[in-house]
């Protein structure tokens, strides 16, 4: 992989449009206009990677991380120079990264296209129109008769851990913060796959505190759920 | 996303990236507007990995997502 874009129309509506005016043109066939475009802003920051092609007969495709073999930045850049070393000893928390107002930018994106995708599956799977926050964060929606809140979340340097702790309490402040409406359910839906203490810390968080929370993540071009819900 | 024309073609990718868009074109709709198509109404003419290509391409990108441009290899 050469570059990463990100598509710049407003998150979530569709992006084509059809250039009469000023269409690129191949130098050898400059009779063929090529007018089906979608804007983009190019990452600046983007490091290439290897990567096997899964379809090579197609000339657009969803993206698997499992073809880059671990070598995609699926994330966040965490590039060394990223982390404030110095910042962590002090506070004694290895787990601390300084978010570069660049990477916070490119998180915003990522999560917009978590949101997207997120949404597609609930549409295309259970026929579910979850309704985006005004601040566009996080997701409502409701199946079968239960109301579910949805706290996005980008795995800055592929930290679940991290994620979740951020989540939390945002999920606390999003249900009982007036005038909140408080939610039956609490969805924290992550772009990376969390780990088996991840998994365990949110059984434990559900039995002790009795907090009605999952875990949701993709795999491939589904969504998995910690613990299984009644609709996944 | 390949941004090359055909497998052997011109790589398009330096003219996109000046102009800021990601692009395709495929014949028979080289000049075919799909702003207001329905995806099903695509020339049939369009096939297989091409349909669904422009299928994703004008019906599924959405702001928000991210576009990986990947090099065809000329000699595969």
């Amino acid at each position: 992989m050469i570059a990463r874009e990100f598509v710049t129309v407003e998150p979530g509506t569709r992006a084509y449009r059809y250039n009469t005016r000023d269409a690129i043109m191949e130098a050898s066939k400059p009779d063929i206009a090529w007018r089906h475009e979608v804007p983009v802003e190019w990452d600046g920051e983007f490091v290439p990677f290897h990567y096997k092609d899964g379809v090579p007969r197609y000339t657009v495709a969803h993206f698997d991380p499992a073809w880059a073999n671990g070598a995609a930045d699926t994330a966040a850049p965490t590039a060394p120079g990223e982390i404030d070393q110095r910042a962590a000893n002090l506070l004694n928390e290895p787990a601390y990264k300084r978010e570069t107002q660049a990477s916070q930018k490119n998180i915003l994106r990522l999560h917009a296209a978590l949101l997207n995708r997120f949404r597609s599956w609930l549409a295309q799977r259970f026929g579910v129109t979850a309704v985006q926050e005004q601040d566009q964060v996080n997701l409502h929606l409701n199946i079968d008769g239960t109301t579910y809140l949805a706290v996005l979340k980008i795995c800055y340097g592929a930290n679940a851990k991290s994620a979740i702790r951020d989540a939390l309490g945002q999920v606390l402040e999003y249900n009982h913060y007036p005038p909140r409406t408080e939610m039956q359910t609490t969805l924290i839906v992550l772009d990376h796959e969390p780990g088996p203490t991840d998994e365990c810390y949110i059984a434990m968080l559900r039995d002790r505190y009795r907090l009605p929370l999952s875990l949701v993540w993709q795999v491939g071009s589904e969504f998995e759920v910690y613990p299984r819900m009644p609709f996944a | 996303m390949k941004l090359r024309a055909g497998n052997c073609g011109e790589d398009m990718f330096p003219a996109c990236r000046e102009r800021g868009i990601a692009a395709i074109t495929h014949p028979p709709i080289y000049n075919v507007d799909l702003t207001h198509l329905h995806n099903d109404d695509v020339d049939p003419e369009v096939k297989t990995a091409a349909r669904t290509s422009i299928w994703r391409f004008a019906w599924d990108i959405r702001g928000g997502d991210f576009i990986y441009v990947e090099i065809r290899n000329s000699s595969r």
